[in-house]
């Protein structure tokens, strides 16, 4: 006969350790018509998938950032723990100012970070998403240095993602790993891609040491398998 | 007096869900009235991990028990004497899982694991640690917090150091402790949230009394099987996804 468990146990999470993931996203006019439905109704599986995981729906942290209009990036949805996060709704207009919405992006993980460290809470490396559809209409290189850099001292994974017309050439320089680092969206299955996104940040804030993940594969979503 | 040790490992859901083993590992054995015991966990990225684990921890524990200078008192001893003896045990299995390495043509790295672990009889003794988990005493006189050696993570809480890792002679950490133990503890980090506490540095009683109060109870067999139960409880899957091992060690 099995024995049973031990009668009487409290078995709680006293852990608080949390997986930042900041959404860089494109809204410029170039995203009209099917392409900015199709991110919206990505960025609602997102949520759906991330609150449908128990440990991902209170450790996973979510920020939203569009850039659009003229040359503005704004804080769309601001830092909320995956359970509270709703999708915002996305608008296409206006210019592609990919530089300063990387900057926000990059001040707000370390604001984030900051906050953590205050709280004793525990964390995983922020990922930065960082999605275009064309050319930036800003100065980006010194965002695209400063973006490489922190990826290269470890304080942020980076992953662009390059819809249609997207300058896969600018989109390479924000990553450390150049244009292996990018990958290019087939046609506009954002529902595939965000569904990966939701599986990987299940695995990463499930996680405990080991250095690395593994991540689910990208071939379907990705022109560039890995 | 000796020890009694129950100790289990239950595979964390994450694990079970992509068909992969229990990469945590354990062993301990008492040599007259001392206690040596290790708990290992295998990282999660390496792919012989599992394999790792199961010998740093067995290696570690049967070297550390052939020492004839860690009978009796360990508590006695300073740390200039004991951290040759520990280093010595880690360099030992490290070369072991080399050999290991080279006849299935993989990478040292590949076998990467963490090590907590105790040398102690029921006056104290020494905590040796690289890379995360906890190890805890608890001790009689219940006002006297427990002696604990914290987990060492980078500064990501999914990254951490390895016996594997190049630089492994500066991660070793030992804390001596010194009274009366009602029962020493070990853990990979997977049972961390839910055995201790909200801060990490002390073991949570709700979790930690009523399974040590009925250790106590019943036979070792026994024990082991409950507390396997207990580690596998579907709760536990919504705190980690991770490998849960725990190995409590009770004075007679």
């Amino acid at each position: 006969m099995s024995i049973a468990a031990i009668p009487d146990v409290s078995l709680v999470d006293n852990s608080e350790q949390r997986t930042p993931l900041i959404l860089v996203l494109d809204s410029s006019g170039s995203m009209d018509g099917a392409p900015i439905e199709q991110l919206n109704a990505g960025l609602k599986l997102l949520e759906q998938e991330l609150k449908g995981d128990v440990i991902a729906a209170k450790r996973v942290r979510v920020l939203v950032i569009e850039y659009g209009e003229m040359d503005r990036a704004t804080v769309l949805a601001d830092w909320c723990d995956a359970m509270d996060f709703t999708a915002p709704q996305l608008q296409a207009n206006g210019t592609t100012p990919t530089g300063a919405a990387v900057e926000l992006a990059l001040q707000e993980i370390e604001n984030e970070k900051a906050r953590f460290r205050q709280a004793g809470v525990a964390y995983t490396r922020p990922w930065l998403f960082l999605m275009s559809d064309g050319h930036p209409t800003d100065r980006w290189e010194a965002a695209a240095e400063q973006c490489r850099d922190s990826e290269q001292k470890n304080r942020v994974a980076v992953f662009p993602i390059a819809v249609g017309n997207a300058d896969l050439r600018v989109l390479s320089e924000f990553s450390r790993n150049g244009e292996r680092g990018v990958k290019q969206l087939q046609g506009l299955q954002f529902k595939e891609l965000f569904l990966w996104l939701s599986a990987s940040m299940r695995v990463v804030s499930n996680s405990t040491p080991g250095g690395q993940v593994q991540l689910p594969p990208t071939d379907s979503w990705s022109l560039a398998p890995v | 007096m000796g020890w009694r040790v129950v100790a289990a490992s239950a595979t964390g859901r994450a694990h079970l869900d992509r068909n992969l083993p229990c990469q945590d590992a354990f062993a301990s054995t008492c040599v007259g009235e001392v206690l040596v015991a290790a708990v290992c966990d295998g990282a999660g990225s390496a792919s012989h991990s599992d394999a790792g684990a199961r010998l740093v921890a067995a290696q570690v524990v049967a070297t550390l028990a052939g020492q004839p200078s860690l009978q009796g008192d360990p508590a006695g001893l300073g740390v200039e004497a004991v951290r040759p003896l520990v280093e010595g045990a880690i360099a030992l299995a490290r070369e072991q899982l080399a050999v290991a390495a080279a006849a299935q043509r993989i990478r040292l790295a590949d076998f990467a694991c963490t090590l907590v672990g105790v040398i102690a009889n029921a006056e104290g003794g020494w905590f040796f640690h690289v890379g995360d988990g906890v190890a805890a005493c608890e001790f009689r006189d219940e006002a006297l917090p427990n002696a604990v050696s914290l987990p060492a993570n980078g500064e990501y809480a999914n990254e951490t150091w390895f016996v594997t890792g190049g630089n492994w002679r500066e991660q070793v950490r030992l804390t001596r402790f010194e009274g009366q133990a009602q029962a020493v503890v070990l853990m990979s980090d997977g049972a961390q949230p839910f055995a201790m506490n909200r801060e990490g540095t002390q073991l949570f009683q709700p979790f930690f009394a009523p399974v040590q109060r009925y250790l106590r109870g019943v036979d070792v067999a026994h024990g082991n099987q409950a507390l396997a139960a207990t580690l596998a409880d579907p709760r536990t899957d919504h705190i980690t996804g991770d490998d849960k091992t725990l190995l409590i060690a009770l004075p007679d």
